[in-house]
Parts: structure tokens; sequence; C-alpha cells
């Protein structure tokens, strides 16, 4: 389907007549971002990978190998592309520390977000959407498919083209999931449709690091970021004065308890904690100001989820 | 991972077996069924049944390999309904609820497609032998045997290991005799890159290909900020394609940094800028005239003069 090409102001070419002029310019005020915000155009396509799970082969701490055939999954993931789905912006393996997660989509109170998505998935040739968490927005962008009620944007068959317009409200500070919701969200959420929302408030200053830890089961193992046992898993490197925020994110059917060693942080109440419960579609940001050099163990503390993968070191050093 | 070929086989059957809410006579068809392939390795089924899943919409395995006469049974273990049919004539399990079993059998060796017919994404296949055989590791260093297993129809009191000579002709090099279980398994020497197959009367089993591995040989030594690498291998593999890696410590792996092709003499040089305690090791990745990959072992250099960094 086509979209109206917007450039990143956001504004719409005025029409030729005084008068469309005066009622365009009108649309536009009542429209426009307040002062201060951004609209942020992106292109993000559901594509397929042959994905693996464990690179380096191994559990490396209970040195014992990992059989080939389990390593792989086939499955579909969101991926960023550049203005008009040109060509993919990261080709290419991702980055150690992104794993199969979707791009990081970041903003800050007030902004206007315009997601453009594909479905490319060629292999399952499956209908896939975007659903996102924590903003505002019509109902035409919700994404998630109810027979007889939601829209084209709730289940994009392969090939099609839909998006997404949504806002940051003052209530959207935070880090949020997104994720399919198209009927075959179940399939699609078990092998890593998703990505993180990452909404800071207006005048609120950026930590030196973000770090995504995407909690959820996949593949007969637990992962972080769609990888399992530490090396596969994302390997976090701060220095000794950096902030760094933690995002942790879950989805699936599972719980899981995200602690950190070496760290602390505080709850909203002031005191203190290092390990926090987390369950589907539940999400949160913890951030410090880092003070102690070392190779720290990040992990979830349900015991058989760490030794079945959900484990990761964190280095910091001066 | 198994590729999956999409060629359209068709089934000469005798029947469904299993759910008599699916069972339907079928009439051959005249189409024989895609030949076996030739080059399988790890075909062996671990056990006698061979059961397919369909949790999430997807058939796991993909890819089951069975034995002429032997039962590949479908377990609907999803929340929907599913069936199993070929695309041309052939076995239809008819419609099956969650929960439902379906089984087939097949008298011919070949591959056989199916799919879902109500989720066209749902497809996979099954391979038929009349011997099962594979090799537990895919080559072999200079003088070592290699390991077969394989698996033989009911009635096969003995099989014949053969290997594929210098001339043409396969030449008897071994035997097994199948145990309560069907399973059999033979250990046979390599004289570099072999091939082996299973006989037993008329019915054969696909060739393994066993490799040969070389002996890959690294040395290391610091020049200042650097390090020199030289590989050679034996015996002498010219043009094979070698990797340079090092060890990560927070990959827990070692990793590529470079890659070259051996010369006409077997050698290839590389320089690591590192002045850093550094392992390394040499992969063969791919060998040359029939053999197969190789990894040398790892050598410590130490770090540089001015360096003292612990990464």
């Amino acid at each position: 389907m086509t979209v109206p090409s917007r450039n990143t102001a956001g504004a719409r070419a005025p029409r030729v007549s005084l008068l469309g002029s005066l009622a365009a310019l009108v649309v536009l005020l009542a429209m426009a971002a307040p002062a201060g915000a951004a609209t942020h155009e992106l292109w993000i396509a559901a594509v397929p990978v042959n994905w693996d799970i464990v690179p380096n082969g191994h559990d490396a701490i209970m040195n014992t190998p990992v059989d080939q055939e389990r390593r792989h999954l086939r499955t579909v993931v969101y991926r960023e592309y550049t203005r008009g789905f040109g060509r993919a912006l990261h080709p290419g393996p991702p980055p150690q520390d992104r794993g199969i997660v979707g791009p990081l989509i970041r903003g800050r109170v007030g902004d206007r977000f315009v997601v453009h998505f594909l479905n490319k998935d060629t292999l399952f040739k499956r209908p896939h959407s975007m659903h996102f968490h924590g903003v505002h927005y019509a109902f035409g962008s919700d994404g998630s498919f109810i027979p007889g009620f939601s829209g084209p944007g709730a289940s994009v068959m392969p090939g099609r083209r839909f998006t997404y317009r949504f806002t940051a409200g003052a209530d959207s500070k935070g880090v949020w999931p997104y994720h399919d919701h198209s009927p075959s969200m179940d399939t699609s959420i078990q092998g890593g449709l998703y990505g993180a929302l990452s909404i800071a408030g207006r005048g609120e200053r950026r930590p030196d690091h973000e770090f995504v830890v995407f909690l959820g089961a996949m593949g007969g193992f637990e992962t972080i970021d769609g990888r399992a046992f530490v090396g596969n898993t994302p390997v976090f490197h701060a220095r000794l004065g950096q902030t760094v925020q933690w995002d942790v994110l879950n989805l699936g059917d599972e719980f899981h308890t995200f602690h950190v060693h070496g760290h602390r942080w505080q709850r909203a109440d002031g005191t203190s904690e290092d390990t926090r419960t987390i369950g589907p579609a539940e999400s949160f940001a913890v951030r410090w100001k880092e003070d102690r050099r070392g190779t720290w163990l990040y992990h979830c503390h349900v015991e058989s989820h760490m030794m079945m993968g959900m484990i990761g070191i964190y280095r910091v050093t001066a | 991972m198994i590729h999956v070929r999409r060629s359209l086989a068709v089934v000469a059957l005798l029947g469904a077996l299993g759910d008599p809410a699916a069972a339907r006579a079928a009439a051959p068809h005249d189409m024989p069924p895609a030949p076996a392939t030739s080059n399988a390795t790890m075909m062996v089924p671990a056990e006698a049944a061979v059961v397919v899943g369909m949790k999430g919409k997807i058939f796991a395995p993909g890819t089951s390999d069975v034995l002429v006469g032997e039962p590949v049974t479908w377990v609907n273990d999803d929340g929907t309904a599913h069936d199993v049919a070929t695309f041309a004539d052939g076995f239809d399990s008819g419609r099956m609820e969650a929960g439902a079993r379906f089984s087939q059998t097949f008298p011919e060796q070949g591959t056989y497609q199916y799919h879902c017919t109500l989720h066209r994404f749902m497809f996979g296949s099954v391979r038929v032998f009349g011997l099962a055989l594979g090799a537990a590791a895919r080559s072999a260093g200079p003088g070592q045997p290699a390991t077969l297993s394989g698996r033989a129809p009911a009635g096969v009191e003995a099989v014949t290991i053969e290997r594929l000579g210098a001339g043409g002709a396969w030449e008897a090099v071994g035997g097994a005799v199948p145990g309560a279980d069907r399973a059999f398994s033979a250990q046979v020497a390599t004289t570099g890159p072999s091939a082996f197959r299973a006989r037993s009367g008329e019915l054969l089993s696909p060739v393994v290909r066993v490799a040969a591995r070389p002996i890959v040989h690294v040395s290391a030594t610091r020049r200042g900020a650097s390090i020199a690498v030289a590989v050679s291998t034996d015996p002498a593999q010219p043009g094979a394609r070698v990797a340079l890696q090092h060890y990560v410590r927070e990959r827990f792996t070692f990793v590529t940094v470079a890659r070259g092709t051996l010369t006409r003499a077997s050698h290839a040089t590389f320089s690591l800028g590192s002045r850093h305690y550094e392992r390394v090791r040499a992969v063969i990745t791919q060998g040359v005239r029939g053999y197969g990959s190789a990894t040398s072992t790892a050598v410590g250099v130490p770090t540089g003069a001015h360096g003292h960094h612990h990464h």
C-alpha cells in the first residue's frame, strides 16, 4: 500500500491556493509536534535468518559442548532498513551486544514516530505485524489481530507493508517492548521477532551506554537477546565513571529474575536491590554510574534458566 | 542442517497404518520415487521409532530418515488441527485433531516430500534407505580408523562394509552383525580419503565419504608489536584454505582474524598485530585432494616488551 512520504520534519507541502494554504497551515499547526519534539521515521522489515544461538559451540562455564543441530534456528527477525527499504542498514552479522533483537527505537517524551513495516518473510510466508507497548496511538496502529475489528496493520501478509504511527506521551517515559501481534505471534515471539523502545524524558540526559537485555526461551535454550551461554550472550563493556543503563525486557511464557554481580540499584522507594523479577511483557530500566572494575556476570537467577544459557558477562575497565 | 530438496517426489505405497480414522487404501503411482541421496551423512536413526511432531505449526524434525519397511509416525502435539499429505497422489493422513497420530511405512527407497494442506508453510520430507550408514566423524587423522555405524531392516543377518578402491571397484574391508535393535557398527582402516558403503545381498546403503585429516603445524614468534605465524601441513595441501585464529577470552572461543591459502609448497604466513599475550592456531577450513578440515594445536605467544595489558 502506498504511504505519502514525509521528510523528518513531518511537514506536508502546502497547497497552491491561498485559502488552501491557510487551511493547510491551520492543520499543520494543530498536528505539529510541540516545540523541541522530533519526529522519527523508520523503515523496519521482518526478514528470515538462519540464527545461531550458540556461536562458540559450548557452555564454557560447565565445559560441555552444544550439539551442532540444536544451535541453529530458522526464524524471522526485525531489521532496520534505509529510507524506502533501499537496503539493510546493518547487513551481515549483528553486533555482539545486539543479538537477535530488532532495532532499538529511541526518542523522548513528546516525540512522534512513523514506522514503516515491510513483511519480507519468504521463509515461512506468515503474516506479521508490529505492536508497540507504552506509547499512544490510534486503534489503526495497534497492530494486534482481532477478526472483525482490526485493520490491515494487524496482519501484514508477506510482501505487503503498513505504516504505524504513535507518539510518546509524558507517561511513555521508560523502556517498552514491541513485537509481532499477528496470528503468527506465538511462533514469532519464540523466534525473536521483538525489539525495544526507549523513551527518555524531555531534558533527561542519556546514559553513556544502553544495554538491551531481552530474556526469553528460544530453540530449547534460555536466551539473552537470542543467544545462550557466556561469550554468545551479549558481552557488554563500560569504563569507570560512565553511566550505564540496562533495559530489561521479557516476552514468552516464563518469569525471570534479572541479576548483576558487583552492583546494586535503587527501587522507586529508595531501597536497594540487585535482583528484580520480570514477567512476560514487563520491562524496566535501571541505571548507575560505573564504579567497579571487573568482569561481572549478569544472568537470570532462576537456576535452571541460568544453566540453560541465560547468562552473560559485563566488563568494566579503567 | 540437512538441506531439503523441493523436487516433486511421488509415493508408491501399500496403505496407511496407524490411526484408523486416517486409514486409506492408495493405488500405486506409475512414477518412481526420487532416488535416495548418495552423499547423505549421519542418517542413522537413533531409535527404531521415528516420530515427527507439529508443535508451533512446524514439522519437527523437518527431515526424517527411516529404513524400508519401518514406519514414520506423525503426532499432532500442536494446539490446532493439521494433516500430512504429499503433493501428488500419495499418502494423506486426513484431518488430524490435536493429539492424533498417523503412521506411514515405505516399501521402496527414495525421498518423499509432504506438507500440511491447512498450513501451506508446513512441509517436511522422509528419506527411506535399504540400509542406513553413517560415520561418527566425517574425517579421520592419518592412520586413524573410521567408525561407521548403521541400521539394517529385520531379517538381515550380516552386513559387509565395502570401500571404494583406486580402480573404481568396491572391495570388502570389514563386516558387522546387526544387534537386536538392528544397529551395527564397524571400525575400518582409512588410507587417505575413503568412500564406504554397506551391503547385504541386494540391499545397499548410500555411500559414506570419510575425509582424511591432514596434520596442521603452526609456529608463532613475537616480532615486537606483532606476531609472525607460519603454517604448514602433512601431507602437503597446496591451495587449501587456511584461517588464522586467536583465542578471545570474552568470547570463550577462538575467533578467525585472517584467512589465506596454502602455497604450492603447502605453506602460509600471517602477521598478527598485537602486543598482548595471544594463543593462536591455524585451521585448514577446506582441504584439497579429498582431505577434510583440520585444526592445529594452539600455541601461546608472550606479551610484547611495551605492553602489559591483560585483555
